[in-house]
């Protein structure tokens, strides 16, 4: 009777919070400031995390997930991976000396052997990411005890998590800020525990990425659709 | 039904009891302190040579330099460095200058690093998710004849995020390497522009702008005297 009660709320608990779970909320928003992209077979882009400060810390997982994104939605346009580009250009995209704006990477541009090896990968565009993501909220608790008879976890946690990025794209020929995608991401997770703890994660990076990926390709692809700005 | 998903719940708790044991063991293996010989991986910096003769010289201390940790509660218990650091003021200095040996005789300038400070932080004692580690050291510059020119500090910084099966070996390698890196980057972009670097550039530049034309001169000198010689020899 006891086992059936126990059981019957952990099913509930399970339920409810396989409800609500991985439940993201995800806005992105883009801004075009050049109508023309141009490219030719072989051309390259690269996209990178921005590590300035001990504060601006971007997960090199998401600027891979963005550059694999970019890598399946996009055709004959070679995605150099970040650790790749960083190595072969050290030291001028570290933490410390990496270019802030177009007009610096105009500057690092005029050291002659940079410039030749940018020439020779054919690299054309710059896709820069900066921001995180962070918990912003928790909730709940719960125990677990171990004893010679076994173990387990009783209780209930909820947290939520926030994803804010912003990508900026740099033309490479003309030194300009040619687009900029932002995506803020919000998903609360939850974990059960009846015994054994189910955790329902909600994947707010992965879901950041999924969104601004897209978003990206289709800025590339000019697939962007009604309601892009335009400056011109 | 009941008593079926009660075997299997206590056959899963058994299971996680091992597994919880294996866990408890991981941290309680994670909390000792441990001894890290850095592996640098350190790129060959992408710069222009200039034009300078530099021999770098590795002291003994600095060549033996491991971080030895006194408090027995915190994370390292030492730190290899040494090996690590050669190789990236080796890689920095022989892609920015002409190393030289010490005694050539066309030496225009003596690199001697010296480290000043080391310091860490682990997740432990933070409580953030990251290996941190600050690097400082000092480097003299000595002109040929081995009297002072400059002292030029550098600090470097590097931190690694804590990741699922990371061990602290591994994070403490990575963030060491972080902080190499860093001071590399600024030694590569920065050795340049060093206002004394700079003049001791300029001043070799203009001597090799001359060197042809002050030959160029004594030929013409020479050539000069030739002709009077031979002129004189006709009268």
């Amino acid at each position: 009777m006891i086992n059936s009660k126990i059981f019957l709320r952990a099913s509930l608990a399970v339920t409810l919070a396989g409800i609500a779970a991985g439940c993201t909320t995800i806005n992105v928003d883009q801004v075009r400031l050049k109508d023309t992209l141009e490219w030719e077979q072989g051309d390259a882009m690269v996209v990178l995390g921005r590590h300035q400060t001990p504060e601006i810390q971007t997960e090199a997982s998401l600027v891979a997930c963005i550059g694999g994104k970019l890598r399946a939605g996009t055709k004959n346009i070679k995605i150099i991976p970040e650790p790749e580009f960083v190595n072969a250009f050290y030291p001028w995209f570290e933490a410390r000396t990496a270019p802030l704006r177009p007009k610096k990477l105009q500057k690092v541009l005029k050291v002659p052997p940079v410039a030749q090896k940018l020439k020779a990968m054919r690299i054309k565009y710059f896709v820069w990411v900066e921001g995180s993501t962070e918990r912003t909220a928790s909730a709940g608790s719960m125990s677990c005890s171990i004893g010679p008879g076994g173990g387990g976890c009783f209780g209930f946690g909820t947290w939520e998590d926030t994803s804010d990025y912003e990508t900026t794209i740099w033309d490479v020929a003309t030194f300009e800020e040619v687009g900029r995608v932002s995506t803020e991401a919000v998903g609360t997770s939850y974990m059960p525990a009846f015994v054994v703890p189910i955790p329902l994660l909600a994947q707010v990076e992965g879901d950041a990425c999924k969104g601004m990926g897209r978003q990206l390709v289709r800025f590339f692809n000019k697939t962007d659709g009604d309601g892009l700005k335009i400056r011109k | 039904m009941i008593a079926t998903n009660h075997k299997l719940s206590l056959g899963l708790v058994k299971k996680l009891a091992i597994r919880w044991l294996g866990l408890v063991s991981l941290v309680i293996l994670a909390g000792c302190s441990t001894k890290v010989t850095v592996d640098a991986d350190i790129p060959r910096p992408l710069v222009e040579k200039v034009p300078l003769n530099v021999h770098v010289k590795f002291t003994d201390e600095f060549r033996n330099h491991v971080y030895e940790e006194n408090e027995k509660k915190r994370s390292l218990s030492s730190l290899d460095l040494a090996q690590a650091q050669m190789q990236m003021f080796s890689a920095v200095f022989s892609t920015l200058t002409n190393l030289v040996s010490a005694d050539d005789p066309s030496k225009d300038l003596t690199v001697v690093p010296e480290v000043l400070d080391f310091q860490y932080t682990a997740p432990n004692e933070t409580k953030l998710k990251q290996y941190e580690i600050f690097l400082k050291y000092r480097i003299k510059l000595l002109k040929s004849d081995d009297s002072s020119l400059a002292d030029w500090v550098v600090k470097g910084y590097g931190k690694t995020p804590t990741a699922l099966l990371t061990s602290a070996p591994q994070a403490f390698n990575s963030a060491a390497n972080v902080a190499l890196r860093d001071v590399g980057a600024q030694l590569a972009t920065r050795f340049p522009g060093q206002r004394k670097i700079k003049a001791m550039i300029a001043s070799k530049t203009e001597q090799k702008e001359q060197a042809p034309l002050a030959a160029s001169v004594e030929n013409q000198q020479e050539n000069g005297y030739a002709q009077q010689t031979e002129g004189n020899q006709d009268d």
